[in-house]
């Protein structure tokens, strides 16, 4: 008889609670193998992505001064107590290289792939949050998590391929039951059995992986990459379950949060802001229990929906109609919704700094990336399109920077935050955005 | 059922027409709107000066219970259980003879209860005097002036409840919000009741010399809109019933609609006031760019049925309404102005004055002769004779 | 001449091109037929099967990932989207308390053909007998030998783990809910012996396409019978089947799912209106707005098989007491449907003037004209509107001083006024522009903010007046009627079609055109024809092209 894993669970299964030391997550322990997570060794790091649409407002968030101790714009001021774990990337552009440039579209996704899209829902690439968890998010029962704070689970820039988009939970109650519903492995709870119905149930995905080979033998060449990505998920849904197996390591931080009640979603500005921090909140915990090491999260949609109560124009149309005010230099209702954003930003930095985990925050132990998708939505300009890197990734990245890009493309942020985050790359990106220079001014 | 008001023989030909209901409802050249109302309560203006003595209050039980010569204990075993019978009864049976004194207002003399003696009010001139002196048909008392200046106008029913403190609201709300007003409202937009309004041969929206009004109880819940507000242009079918139903003669001059005087019964709700029993009503409503009417009904309404719905609940109204059972009743009584008993003078009903709201709607009329019918009147109980 | 005119001759003419083309007696042209395709299951597909095999109240709960619309439909998307992690967890959480429903004691007395020895132990002989006839349905084609070994295994493995033979058959169930013979219609192809040298799909493929193009659902028992008697495969068999199906209720299903497809209802969920602007605004009016539309369409297309161009003129339709609040018109059933005639010259008229059409193309505040433009050009006639240029710059636009432009018509100036945008504007403004009278819900109003609204407006060469006289327009314009043609193959086929297809599809439209321009005709002609099964040979990456690949041998050991 094979003797395989399956066979050994289910040998130690037929008896009663298994008391043999599964194998503990490797990132829980150092370079030594031996420190655990609750003795002070360095903690998992964390990735996550935090997008709104439609810009800033020129002339009032870009810092006078570059490097340290730079100056807080006008429309940077909630941010001001984050100052020192937050960097500012100005001056760093997307190039189209000829493609046309997909209003509200091109720059996210210039951004995050590296590449100009040919149109609009097409993509080069995959969206780099994917090669991050990829790359470290395999430890976790989930390989990235995506939220919505806009109601529409289409709001989403995380993309394998241009068909392939991970869809974003907009609700917070239906993310809680997700998270800590009744598949929750609580690692700080004192007993511990696996369940032989999961057990059962990850043994039985082998007759769906048994027709791999033939199912991808039947088929072209473009339908065996989708048939691929159908496996790839089964994969890690067999992960998830192997990890409901095992006994967590014990993490300090983790404190399963109450259930949130039903809320009313959509783009009105004040459901968008109530759900965000229901949102961030749930993100928070979802880290510090080890649910994730990778996460996206949208505050506004890429066309910003964001809207008043009893208004009959949105954020996005406030940029094109709203005549710009002489005195402040602004649109002033549009610039209503940039503060609304910015806020919202805060708001997700403190949930993740009011996590106390080991010896400083969850924000101490991630690397935040924020970013539009233009610079000043009025004219969906490309130059200079406002991206942020929020906490200090376990060490990995130096803070509190104003970085002038002086016009070199977007992917050298993109490129520098994949190389801290570990992925392996020495060059990124495509056409005249394929870049090396990495920002080394924020790298350790 | 005709009635001589104290006023111009042409006005009292007129209202002895309309009061047999002797006009056509076939329809008449011009426009047909109709209107289903998303607010009916009485409107109780919030001035400064109308309750120098605070709002009404819960009764001091305790205080009640020693001088009922209760001991210590028994008050305190009382307390422990404020919603038991025992409590109920403790607090109720106090007339001479243990009367129940919801039930027997009259057993026991108590005028423990604020009136409004503020100078403003809603509502409308219902008996047609200048100064509120006696007529034969209505009884001596004081009137207001109009919160938009109308002079003489007479809402006796304010005088008695506007202090009451589950009825008087804030300035801000126009009294709107009152707890007594608003959850009675929500009620009725949650589907309890339904009143429509139709009026019919408007040939111009601003001017019209010759309407003709109908006010009806609705067959339908009213429909609720995304923004908590009744559903305007909904469909609403006109109840079968004739005993529901009023008809009158109306003009609209500068964009505001009156009427001539009608008697209309409508069903409420079952706990406070199971049926309305309008008299003399007037309707005055001004037509809103959007379309709907916003003013007022200005009816005498038979008070006894008033007192009768609110004293039925005993408890509710004296525990938790901070009411006054025999005094209330007695300041009705004392207030009333309209219809006065022929044998005993008493008046019988009292003047009113109800904000009304109504947003436009189709109606659709009973099929004739089919089903229509005219249900018992559940009669309003008498008060005991005047003693 | 008038342009409107010149255009209606020129239409008259090439439908009469086309009718010589398509007269009696002409046999279809040939066509090369594309790549055969795999696609995913929708929601709606998911739901309707489970129904369909299990029983209607079998509870579905679960979130099913977004469909993705490519050439402007969702069921070309199909073809091309994955199942992502967080898609497969969720299939997985729904497949498990679909089975547990399926196998509990009020179903199984239903569902299974055979009771275990014990109920507590495995019983390969009966697990294999459900699942068998079980997985024939749901992976529309019957078990290989070693797929249902393999799904017995699975059975007899959890059943001895679990302690009950029930649980067993769940856990195999279950994954075969979510397994990619079930998610995916993968289409497979067989050298033609009728045509030497060429594909077809396979029988079963037929099959599949016949019933989720005919009826939205996995094929039902007959359906199966016939592909694997090889009926499916002479033109009596198929004509026998085509007319079983389309004589059948379910025809309606089928038909409504393709408009809801078409019309881009799956936007309508997250729809999203100020209700302070709009208070008639509330999530069942949108469902009614919804289901008024598809209403109309069957009702005019199938129950009276009218002329499809008619949909942009119809008066009649269906109103329930909240869209009678919309439309400002008296609907006297309570909680249901009415009939409703709007009167001759009423501008409510067609598809294009109901809400679901006017409400979904327009801002959350506010009606859209662009938006509306672009509609009725991308959804009713099938044309491109090309995204905004690279170098579009809207500060040479912004007239600071005249901030309060009254009509949308006004506010719309720069749009056709400044060279950069007009060359776009111009093709989409206009007709939206004749819907002004249309607020952001689809109600009707005279005025905006007290300014007159001018409704003329133009679609190509063509000038008309109002809703009713844009309803006209597409009611006269070629390409309505060939881009529900385009459309509707495209939906059944899973692809655009393909230059080879080409004549095909001129064909096509010759014969919608000769056949008055009835849907069942059309839905007809495409599924008797070859051309629909016609599956072109797949080209290896130098050029050459590759034979068939070979097709799993179905149905044998």
């Amino acid at each position: 008889m094979k003797f395989d894993r399956r066979t050994a669970l289910h040998g130690m299964l037929g008896g009663g609670a298994v008391s043999v030391a599964l194998p503990f997550l490797d990132c829980f322990l150092n370079t030594n193998g031996t420190a655990l997570a609750a003795t002070g060794a360095p903690l998992p790091l964390r990735f996550g992505t935090w997008f709104w649409g439609c810009g800033l407002t020129p002339g009032r968030w870009i810092p006078q001064k570059t490097g340290a101790a730079y100056d807080m714009p006008p429309e940077l001021k909630p941010l001001e107590a984050f100052k020192d774990r937050l960097s500012i990337f100005s001056g760093f552009k997307a190039n189209t290289d000829g493609k046309g440039a997909v209003p509200h579209y091109t720059g996210s996704m210039a951004i995050m792939t590296g590449a100009a899209p040919k149109g609009q829902g097409m993509v080069e690439a995959a969206t780099f949050d994917t090669m991050v968890a990829d790359t470290i998010g395999g430890q976790s029962r989930f390989r990235s998590l995506e939220v919505t704070a806009t109601g529409n689970p289409s709001d989403s820039n995380s993309r394998r391929s241009s068909a392939v988009i991970n869809a974003s939970e907009p609700s917070p109650l239906a993310f809680y039951q997700r998270l800590f519903g009744p598949e929750f492995k609580d690692p700080n709870a004192a007993d511990f059995k696996p369940d032989p119905r999961v057990m059962v149930r990850k043994s039985a995905l082998s007759a769906i992986k048994d027709q791999r080979d033939a199912l991808l033998g039947e088929v072209g060449a473009a339908d065996r990459v989708r048939l691929d990505e159908y496996f790839t998920s089964i994969r890690q849904l067999e992960q998830q379950l192997d990890i409901q197996l095992q006994k967590p390591a014990p993490l300090e931080a983790c404190k399963v949060p109450g259930q949130p009640g039903a809320t009313k979603v959509g783009t009105q500005i004040d459901d968008v802001i109530a759900n965000h921090r229901l949102l961030a909140g749930l993100m928070a915990q979802a880290l510090a229990c080890n649910q994730t090491q990778v996460f996206n999260v949208m505050f506004g949609d890429a066309t910003s929906s964001l809207r008043k109560a009893g208004s009959t124009i949105t954020h996005h149309q406030l940029t094109h109609e709203e005549p710009i005010d002489e005195k402040s230099g602004c649109q002033p209702e549009a610039t209503y919704f940039v503060e609304r954003i910015v806020e919202g930003f805060q708001t997700m930095l403190v949930a993740m700094d009011s996590v106390r985990e080991g010896d400083g925050t969850l924000l101490d132990h991630m690397l935040l990336f924020a970013y539009s998708e233009c610079s000043f939505a009025k004219v969906h300009s490309l130059e200079s399109i406002p991206m942020f890197v929020a906490g200090r990734a376990n060490g990995k990245v130096k803070t509190g920077l104003h970085i002038d890009g002086g016009g070199d493309p977007v992917t050298r942020v993109g490129l520098t935050v994949q190389q801290v985050l570990g992925v392996p790359a020495s060059s990124w990106g495509a056409g005249s955005m394929q870049t090396s220079k990495s920002v080394t001014e924020i790298m350790v | 059922m005709a009635r001589i008001l104290n006023i111009d023989p042409v006005r009292c030909l007129a209202l002895a027409v309309s009061a047999a209901g002797l006009f056509a409802t076939a329809a008449s050249a011009g426009e047909t709107r109709g209107f289903a109302i998303s607010w009916f309560q009485p409107a109780y203006y919030v001035g400064d000066d109308d309750c120098p003595n605070g709002v009404s209050k819960e009764m001091d039980w305790k205080a009640m219970f020693e001088k009922q010569g209760k001991t210590p204990e028994q008050i305190k075993a009382l307390f422990e259980h404020p919603l038991s019978p025992e409590f109920r009864h403790a607090a109720l049976d106090r007339g001479p003879h243990g009367e129940d004194v919801c039930a027997n207002p009259e057993s026991v003399h108590d005028t423990n209860w604020p009136t409004v003696q503020g100078k403003v009010s809603y509502g409308g001139n219902l008996d047609g005097t200048t100064d509120g002196a006696a007529t034969p048909n209505s009884c001596a008392h004081q009137k207001f002036t109009g919160v938009d200046g109308t002079p003489s106008v007479d809402n006796q029913m304010y005088r008695v409840m506007g202090c009451s403190k589950i009825h008087r609201g804030s300035k801000a709300k126009d009294g709107r919000d009152a707890f007594g007003i608003e959850y009675l409202n929500e009620r009725m937009r949650e589907g309890l009741v339904t009143y429509l309004i139709e009026i019919t041969g408007i040939t111009d929206p601003q001017n019209s010399d010759k309407v003709e009004v109908g006010i009806y109880q609705g067959a339908d819940p009213l429909v609720q809109d995304g923004a908590g507000g009744v559903q305007a242009d909904s469909t609403q079918h006109i109840a079968a019933d004739t005993r529901w139903q009023a008809h009158t003669k109306g003009r609209i001059k500068d964009g505001v609609l009156t009427t001539e005087p009608f008697d209309v019964d409508l069903r409420n709700d079952a706990v406070w006031l199971p049926e309305f029993h309008f008299k003399h009503a007037q309707l005055n409503v001004a037509f809103q760019p959007d379309g709907s009417i916003k003013g007022h009904l200005n009816a005498y309404q038979d008070w006894a049925s008033i007192y009768w719905g609110m004293a039925k609940t005993g408890f509710l109204l004296e525990k938790f309404s901070a009411g006054n059972c025999p005094a209330e009743y007695a300041a009705f009584k004392q207030m009333a102005d309209g219809d006065p008993d022929p044998k005993t003078g008493q008046c019988t009903t009292i003047s009113s004055s109800y904000g009304l709201d109504a947003v436009p709607a189709f109606l659709v009329h009973p099929p004739e002769g089919k089903g229509a019918k005219t249900a018992q009147a559940t009669q309003p109980i008498k008060a005991a004779a005047a003693q | 001449m008038k342009p409107h005119l010149r255009r209606s001759l020129a239409a008259a003419c090439g439908v009469l091109t086309l009718l010589t083309l398509a007269s009696c007696g002409d046999p279809a042209p040939q066509s090369s037929g594309g790549p055969a395709t795999v696609r995913r299951v929708t929601k709606d597909q998911y739901v309707a099967i489970i129904g369909d095999v299990f029983g209607a109240d079998i509870k579905i709960q679960g979130r099913f990932d977004p469909d993705v619309r490519e050439s402007g439909l969702l069921a070309i998307g199909t073809a091309h989207v994955s199942v992502t992690p967080s898609s497969l967890e969720q299939y997985d959480s729904i497949a498990r308390t679909i089975a547990a429903q399926v196998v509990d004691e009020h179903h199984r007395a239903q569902l299974f053909p055979c009771k275990p020895a014990s109920p507590t132990a495995p019983d390969d002989g009966c697990a294999g007998q459900f699942l068998g006839e079980v997985g024939h349905q749901l992976y529309r084609r019957p078990l290989t030998g070693q797929e249902l070994k393999a799904q017995v295994a699975v059975a007899h493995e959890a059943a001895g783990t679990l302690g009950s033979f029930y649980d067993g058959v769940a856990t195999s169930l279950a994954i075969m809910l979510e397994s990619p013979r079930f998610l995916f219609r993968e289409e497979t192809a067989e050298p033609d012996p009728d045509h030497p040298g060429t594909l077809r799909l396979t029988a079963f493929s037929k099959a599949t396409r016949l019933s989720f193009f005919l009826w939205n659902t996995t094929p039902d028992d007959q359906l199966l019978a016939a592909a694997e008697n090889g009926e499916l495969n002479t033109e009596s068999g198929l004509a026998r089947q085509v007319d079983r199906m389309l004589a059948s209720p379910r025809l309606k299903s089928g038909v409504r799912a393709f408009f809801t497809d078409m019309l881009g209802f799956d936007a309508m969920a997250t729809l999203a209106k100020d209700p302070e602007v709009y208070p008639k605004f509330t999530p069942t009016l949108i469902g009614d707005a919804q289901e008024q539309t598809l209403r109309t369409l069957t009702d005019h297309l199938l129950t009276r098989n009218g002329d499809y161009r008619d949909v942009f003129t119809t008066r009649h339709t269906y109103l329930t007491q909240l869209l009678g609040a919309i439309y400002r018109v008296p609907v006297g059933t309570k909680g249901g449907w009415e009939a409703h005639d709007f009167p001759d010259g009423d501008p409510h008229a067609g598809i294009e003037t109901e809400v679901s059409f006017l409400a979904l193309h327009s801002h959350p505040g506010r009606s859209s004209s662009t938006l509306r433009g672009k509609a009725v050009r991308e959804i009713l006639l099938c044309q491109q509107v090309p995204t905004p240029p690279a170098s579009v710059n809207f500060s040479i636009v912004q007239d600071t001083k005249n901030a309060n432009l009254r009509t949308a018509r006004d506010r719309l100036t720069a749009h056709r006024t400044q060279p950069t945008c007009a060359g776009c504007h111009k093709i989409i403004d206009p007709i939206g522009l004749s819907l002004e009278n249309f607020d952001g819900l689809g109600g009707y109003r005279a005025q905006e903010n007290g300014a007159p609204i001018d409704t003329s407006g133009d679609l190509d060469a063509v000038h008309f007046e109002g809703a009713a006289g844009l309803g006209q327009t597409l009611h006269d314009d070629p390409a309505a009627t060939a881009c529900l043609v385009n459309r509707l193959y495209g939906y059944g086929a899973g692809r655009a079609p393909v230059t080879g297809e080409a004549e095909w599809m001129k064909y096509l439209q010759a014969r919608f055109a000769a056949q008055g321009y009835r849907l069942p005709d059309l839905m007809r002609t495409i599924v008797t024809s070859d051309a629909f099964y016609r599956i072109s040979a797949p080209s290896k990456p130098d050029g050459t092209t590759q034979a068939a690949t070979a097709s799993p041998k179905e149905g044998k050991s």
